[in-house]
């Protein structure tokens, strides 16, 4: 009888532990490749940020050198602040546009439409970003682009330092909208549609149930989206580079901090290019850090 | 307590892959043996089989396998030896270096030829990551031209076979040019190219005589730079561009051809660019040899064959000589498996009669050897071409005049920040004495010394 209860009590205690590592196996590959292609690849980056190295020879220890060159150097400000312009510029119209068209979308109107104009407004964000820009690259060229035909001017969009960055933001809010879109209709759909019809039983219009319903309990999407939204345009590379620059080396007065940390590569410097990188791993965590202190449910928090 | 044990298993296995792989990839500041260095080498055709040979290259590999398939089917031994791949390195010379640096950090192999700018060479001479060539360049050295043997040189070493000559070429449309009264054997300095210009401008107000675009390409500047002695830094590495005579007389007389109105604002490689060449907004541009290859201006104008034709460029920024990056070369990199197959092999494909002569057939590009030069090939192939012999003729009438810049190890780094402000100062964005402090700023912040 004893005997029988300890190999019950055995095989309860192996179900346990097997239990308990079945997760871990399940998450295993990832835990492997985040290990592999980017804590290693972190770690070591933050190890060459304090070297002078080009990736072969002597590597020198420059303890916090490249950070203090970075920070004193013109070029690099100068990308914060473009870096800046570009995020902010882009914030609204498309966090306000992607919210007001899925409104749109889920109203009742739109109903039979939505199957035509969600894939419509998605497109550009299937288009690759390099196919985009070059044709942005085209519509906007001094004597032989579409907006200067069409306005019969002779403007240099993408020349002009007081324009260039506007072009890249217009590009970027016409690519971004239908993305966010998708989320916030996504968002959209877990609210409950008795919340709204109790609103408007109590007298509430509209705009009431937009501002005082809906915008609240979409802050874990805005939260979302607005974070996923810094992260990508801190990141911003491709689209001003190509547009403004096409194969020659972007001017500093549009270029982002992402083509500090190129230019150092290309010129052998990775030591200035990993502090480059960390740095703006700094601003992407405040940036976001802060969002999610603006954006926090404070009602949960509490209770 | 299993969950405990589960989590510090975990914990340790992540602790010691991160140890291990920060062993592994840490930079080998010993010194330490190079893989790549065991070489397999060399010539071991004994067993018959012939050796392969990889050589990386930027752009588009087809020139390249054209050419090699055409040198080891004209050389019965070294087709006997030798089989030859090429692989592409990127888009440009900047990325072959890229892929040098990578494979020499890696310790890996990555190909036994690599095709660079002269630019690239004082990086990897001074890192010692570069097989010496001296007595393959010794054997046809007779038969070079002195620009040829500057560009197998850095400092006492011989470390690279020339490959492509990149001398400075004006280019002009000679029907606009004629019909305008401007005659290019008269104008000899800035003065007289401004004055042809606005010549031209009298009967064709919107057509430029060169183009300078926002930002202008680097290649621009250093043609200039490279001939009137110009350096960004002193022997110990300290920049000091504000203090640089030839430095500031080329933005002095760029910046007096923008102010004359007789450079279009537009960018190399735009789509304005291409186009003003097709509606005759861009009627003459200074460039290089290689701005004459069938894929460039007979394209971008096409339907204006026999239009164009060819001279040597009038005195600017104080000289006429110069380059476009001394040219392009081969090396051997230190991590080749068959160095002495690989330096065998490109010498002679670049530097002997016959290879120098499949060189000039393939690639349209000026030959290097002196014999060559001579050979009746060139006008055969040139009378068909889109600028009449004057091409050929320009590039040799240059070739005595070709001057490298004094390219540091950083220069990749220096060219990305100095353009920049050299554009600001030829459009009066800023003024030169600013744009160059700013530049000896900018070079002594992000490069600290250029030899260091």
């Amino acid at each position: 009888m004893q005997s029988k209860g300890n190999a019950s009590q055995k095989n309860s205690k192996n179900s346990n532990v097997k239990k308990k590592l079945i997760p871990y196996l399940f998450i295993l590959p990832f835990i492997i490749s985040f290990v592999l292609f980017f804590a290693i690849p972190a770690i070591y980056s933050l190890r060459l940020s304090f070297l002078n190295y080009k990736g072969y020879g002597q590597a020198k220890f420059v303890g916090l050198g490249n950070y203090s060159s970075l920070l004193e150097y013109s070029a690099f400000w100068k990308a914060v602040k473009n870096t800046f312009f570009y995020f902010l510029t882009h914030l609204v119209p498309v966090m306000l546009g992607a919210f007001l068209i899925a409104l749109v979308m889920q109203g009742k109107a739109m109903m039979r439409m939505q199957k035509v104009f969600k894939p419509v407004i998605f497109l550009p964000q299937i288009v690759p970003v390099m196919a985009t820009a070059l044709t942005f690259r085209i519509i906007f060229a001094k004597n032989t682009g579409a907006i200067n035909q069409i306005l019969g001017t002779n403007a240099a969009w993408l020349e002009n330092p007081a324009t260039m960055r506007w072009c890249v933001v217009l590009m970027v809010v016409w690519r971004s909208i239908g993305w966010f879109m998708v989320i916030f209709l996504a968002g959209l759909t877990t609210i409950s549609k008795d919340i709204n019809e109790a609103a408007i039983i109590d007298g509430a219009n509209n705009v009431q149930i937009v501002t005082k319903i809906t915008v609240p309990l979409m802050k874990p999407i805005f939260l979302f989206a607005f974070v996923m939204d810094a992260i990508g345009s801190f990141k911003i590379y491709t689209e001003p580079n190509i547009m403004i620059a096409g194969t020659s080396t972007l001017t500093t007065d549009a270029a982002p901090i992402m083509n500090i940390i190129t230019t150092n590569i290309r010129g052998g410097n990775f030591g200035m290019a990993s502090a480059a990188g960390w740095l703006l791993f700094l601003l992407i965590l405040i940036i976001s850090v802060m969002e999610m202190l603006l954006l926090r449910d404070k009602g949960t928090d509490k209770g | 307590m299993k969950n405990k044990t589960v989590k510090k298993a975990l914990a340790i296995l992540l602790g010691c892959t991160m140890a291990f792989s920060m062993v592994a990839c840490g930079p080998d500041n010993e010194g330490g043996e190079n893989k790549a260095e065991k070489t397999e080498d060399s010539t071991d055709t004994g067993t018959g089989e012939k050796t392969k040979l990889i050589g990386m290259c930027w752009g588009s590999t087809e020139t390249y396998s054209k050419l090699s398939d055409a040198i080891l089917a004209e050389n019965a031994e070294l087709g006997d030896k030798y089989e030859i791949e090429w692989v592409l390195g990127g888009e440009g010379d900047g990325e072959v270096a890229e892929k040098i640096r990578l494979a020499l950090s890696a310790n890996e192999y990555m190909a036994d030829i690599a095709v660079l700018n002269y630019t690239q060479i004082p990086e990897f001479a001074e890192e010692g990551v570069l097989n010496d060539l001296s007595e393959n360049i010794k054997t046809y050295e007779s038969d070079l031209t002195p620009a040829a043997l500057n560009l197998s040189k850095y400092k006492a070493q011989t470390i690279a076979v020339p490959f492509e000559v990149k001398s400075k070429v004006w280019y002009y449309r000679q029907d606009i040019f004629d019909e305008c009264g401007v005659d290019t054997a008269a104008v000899k300095n800035t003065d007289d190219l401004i004055a042809a210009g606005k010549k031209i401008q009298e009967k064709y107000p919107n057509s430029y005589i060169w183009n300078f675009g926002k930002p202008t390409a680097g290649y621009d500047f250093y043609m200039t730079l490279s001939g009137n002695g110009a350096k960004f830094c002193d022997d110990e590495g300290n920049y000091c561009l504000s203090k640089d005579e030839g430095v500031r007389k080329m933005l002095e007389d760029y910046k007096k051809l923008v102010d004359a109105g007789v450079v279009m604002d537009v960018a190399d490689w735009s789509t304005d660019w291409e186009a003003a060449f097709a509606d005759e907004s861009i009627v003459s541009t200074l460039g290089a040899g290689w701005l004459g290859q069938d894929s460039f201006l007979p394209t971008y104008a096409e339907g204006q064959k026999g239009k164009w034709n060819c001279t040597t460029w009038p005195e600017i920024g104080g000289t006429t000589a110069g380059s476009d990056a001394g040219g392009s070369v081969m090396v051997v990199p230190t991590f080749s498996r068959h160095p002495e197959a690989a330096a065998e092999f490109i010498s002679y494909m670049c530097l002997s009669e016959q290879g120098s002569l499949s060189c000039y057939d393939i690639t349209a590009c000026l030959p290097i050897n002196v014999k060559a030069q001579e050979n009746d090939l060139l006008n055969e192939k040139v009378e068909n071409g889109f600028f009449g012999d004057s091409i050929i003729n320009a590039q040799l009438a240059a070739l005595d005049n070709l001057a490298i810049f004094n390219y540091t190890p950083k220069a990749a780094s220096e060219q990305d920040i100095v353009t920049e402000y050299f554009t600001k100062a030829i459009y009066g964005e800023m003024s030169i004495d600013d744009a160059l402090k700013a530049c000896d700023n900018d070079l002594s912040t992000a490069i600290g010394n250029a030899y260091q």
